[in-house]
């Protein structure tokens, strides 16, 4: 995995990231984040990784279990803009 | 569904992702109620109802819960077949405002179709407090489509909707012109090109790479006659579009079609999709929603402004305390003992029924018995009636006195729970749990659903992502949860035993973990993954908790008043004609088994009706057992077989060879459960 890339299931609460790719091989994978609007491009916030993993999304929270947040790879914005420059 | 659609009829579809207020809509366009709630997938059946805009009347579809064309569970592909072939005359897109950019890439797909659209943007107050200010002039320009703002919950905007609708048909024009045709897409997408640069923004041209449009072209050509065919959209270029983009993601339902009727069609396709995949180097399905999600993310840029700093609510700081193992699992279990115990249990099937139950046979027997002595001479018809099983004094002092007030309570509490957003959390909590019985943490929306009313629960099920897991809730939700007139019953019945209660509790338990890392082991089939949305925490509105309430427990009703008048009647004529008194004495031996005594035998044909039916004769019984004969005669009618009404929806879910194994373990495994646990306590000295 290149530099500075991890994997959301690896981030730290409350740290904010942007959406790289989603490594999944199952299309249903795929699809169900789609659908929850987790594409590249995208910010995310875990704000908890246990029992299961919630993130935050633009203005949405989002249950799902560590075998999805595995999937999805991130790039970790540090002290980046406010949280809420992504809008909706 | 294909007799709504035909003339003269307009059919106005409300489509938009689960959770955005669609069945509020519903209720305030039609009427009518269907039961609206705080978490994703509770409109399992395509609700339809009348609704008079401007003195002319329409069909109104609140389709099940869809985040794109692009289905993932069997519901949402309810709703997609029905925008593609059946094309209601209008669809109105509800999308909760403050996530907008998630939800334009699905306005953008229902504009692809060629289906006129009025997008809705509903719960504007969130946003609003949010900070958020939304341009909806700039929108409704650049989208080229009607864009509302409402507060559909309060009414707010409601007005402007129904204008809104009401001059969209009145145009009566074909569907917008964004390309009639693929030609004139290529035409559009060279002529405007992205059109994401300064005032020659144009949203709709066509926004996908050129070789993807080429492709869509391509499998046109390869499978149009099939899927017009198929899908009877012959005249619709603007359908033919979508089915082709959805078959280049591959769609499960659209590939299996073209597979059947055309196999070197479909070659050829996969050939072309893995040429596709190759030069963007990814699954299509994700090129095309960031191909989707970059054009949404535009307009939100030019249309969604923060004006102020959000509003810090003290209910989002609770929201991430209760999914959290601490604080948020003991919160749980307080939860589902306050609801469970403390108000279905102690005080809807303690207090009320008994209550009730004073009324009914204190005074509302007697005096039936009376009227029915004077009026009705003939001793046999007397009893049809008033007697024993009689259906007044029998059939309705169950559903009225007994059922009522516990199924009653329960949808009460189930409808706060829901509105206030925190199933999807508890969802969060017990996925790890859930997994081990093979099921994910969705699945315990239908589980505690069905401690209210299995049959209902059974229907619910349909949520669920995978067939493996439909079928492994359906089949715990048949064997081993209690229905919330069992669960009341039962409750109060073993109250004043707390030892009995707990030990109750403790084979229920035993069983649905033991029944369902079994099935898990068993049942072939991938694991279902667990994700969901999870709402914010909101205040209840007593008026929408009310009204769900009071529409599940009329639908409750329909369901089974008849049911138990229709016991009534075989009971009545069993017990004319001798037989049910032969079958008590046939089931002798398994009572004696049991260790109950041969009355009990009643309660187990009572509770082959309906599962509630064979509770409420239990509690007429309970003052002649012993508090061990208590324990097995719960645990034996917990597991017993499912309703009747139960049973029918498994048939119509599962299909009858499921049904009917499903059934004939459940039977043997009940009266085997309850011998061995008498063996158990008579060995333990118990007994």
């Amino acid at each position: 995995m290149p530099a500075g890339l991890t994997r959301l299931s690896q981030l730290d609460e409350e740290t904010k990231a942007t959406v790289v790719d989603i490594c999944a091989t199952d299309p249903a994978v795929i699809r169900k984040l789609m659908a929850l609007g987790v594409l590249p491009g995208a910010s995310i916030t875990p704000l908890q990784l246990r029992p299961a993993v919630l993130c935050r999304v633009g203005y949405t929270q989002i249950a799902m279990d560590l075998e999805i947040a595995r999937a999805i790879v991130v790039l970790p914005q540090g002290e980046g803009p406010s949280d809420r420059e992504e809008v909706g | 569904m294909a007799k709504a659609v035909s003339e003269p009829i307009t059919t106005i579809a409300l489509v938009g992702s689960p959770n955005v207020g669609k069945s509020v809509v519903f209720n305030a366009l039609t009427g009518s109620y269907v039961t609206v709630s705080n978490y994703p997938g509770t409109t399992v059946e395509v609700a339809s109802g009348k609704g008079v805009i401007r003195g002319e009347e329409y069909l109104v579809i609140d389709t099940p819960g869809i985040y794109s064309l692009l289905p993932i569970s069997a519901e949402e592909l309810v709703t997609r077949d029905f925008l593609l072939r059946e094309r209601p005359g209008l669809v109105v897109h509800v999308v909760d405002a403050k996530n907008l950019s998630r939800h334009l890439p699905l306005t953008l797909q229902l504009l692809e179709a060629g289906l006129k659209v009025i997008l809705q943007l509903n719960i504007i107050d969130e946003a609003s407090s949010l900070g958020l200010a939304i341009d909806d002039g700039w929108l409704q320009e650049h989208l080229g489509i009607p864009v509302v703002p409402t507060v559909a919950v309060s009414g707010q905007g409601m007005g402007r909707l129904k204008r809104e609708i009401a001059a969209v048909l009145d145009q009566r024009q074909p569907p917008r012109v964004q390309g009639g045709s693929g030609c004139d897409r290529c035409r559009e997408r060279n002529g405007v090109g992205q059109g994401q640069e300064g005032a020659g923004f144009a949203p709709l041209s066509w926004i996908y790479p050129s070789h993807i449009v080429e492709a869509v072209h391509e499998v046109i050509g390869l499978t149009g006659r099939t899927l017009a065919h198929h899908g009877g959209c012959e005249e619709d270029q603007d359908a033919l579009w979508a089915q082709a983009l959805l078959l280049l993601q591959g769609d499960e339902a659209l590939v299996n079609i073209v597979r059947r009727s055309d196999p070197r069609a479909t070659r050829l396709m996969g050939r072309l999709i893995g040429r596709l995949e190759a030069h963007f180097g990814g699954p299509l399905p994700l090129v095309i929603a960031v191909e989707r999600q970059a054009w949404a993310n535009e307009v939100c840029r030019r249309s969604v402004f923060e004006v102020k700093e959000p509003r810090r609510r003290l209910a989002d700081t609770w929201g991430l305390r209760l999914t959290r193992g601490w604080p948020g699992l003991p919160i749980a279990l307080l939860i589902m003992y306050l609801v469970f115990y403390r108000f279905v249990g102690t005080f809807g099937a303690g207090t009320l029924v008994a209550w009730l139950d004073t009324v009914f046979t204190a005074q509302v027997n007697p005096l039936v018995e009376e009227i029915l002595g004077k009026a009705l001479p003939w001793p046999l018809v007397f009893r049809l009636f008033g007697g024993e099983y009689g259906i007044i004094t029998l059939g309705f002092r169950y559903a009225l006195a007994i059922v009522l007030p516990i199924v009653g309570t329960f949808f009460l509490a189930f409808a706060l729970l829901e509105d206030s957003g925190y199933l999807p959390r508890l969802s969060l909590l017990v996925n790890r749990a859930c997994q081990v019985l093979g099921l994910t943490g969705r699945s315990a929306i239908p589980l505690v659903l069905g401690l209210g009313c299995g049959t209902m629960a059974t229907i619910t099920t349909r949520t669920l992502e995978t067939r493996r897991e439909r079928l492994i809730a359906t089949f715990l939700l048949a064997l081993a949860l209690p229905c919330s007139a069992q669960l009341g019953l039962i409750m109060g019945l073993l109250a004043p035993y707390p030892g009995v209660l707990l030990g109750w509790v403790l084979c229920v338990f035993t069983v649905v973990i033991g029944a369902g890392s079994l099935a898990s082991k068993l049942i072939p089939g991938p694991r279902a993954s667990f994700y969901m949305e999870v709402p914010p925490l909101r205040m209840p509105r007593p008026g929408n908790v009310i009204g769900k309430t009071v529409a599940r427990v009329s639908w409750y009703f329909k369901e089974v008043l008849p049911l138990f008048v229709g016991a009534s009647v075989a009971l009545w004529i069993g017990s004319e004609t001798g037989l049910f008194q032969a079958a008590v004495k046939g089931l002798a031996p398994v009572t004696a088994a049991l260790g109950l005594p041969e009355e009990v035998g009643a309660v187990l044909i009572y509770g082959f009706f309906r599962r509630d039916y064979g509770a409420a004769g239990l509690y007429d019984m309970a003052p002649s057992m012993s508090p061990p004969q208590l324990l097995i005669a719960a645990v034996t009618l917990t597991l017993f077989v499912p309703c009747i009404a139960q049973a029918a929806v498994i048939v119509k879910e599962q299909g009858w060879l499921r049904a009917a194994l499903m059934i004939s373990f459940i039977f043997p495994f009940a009266i085997a459960a309850g011998i061995a646990l008498h063996f158990l306590m008579v060995f333990s000295g118990i007994m």
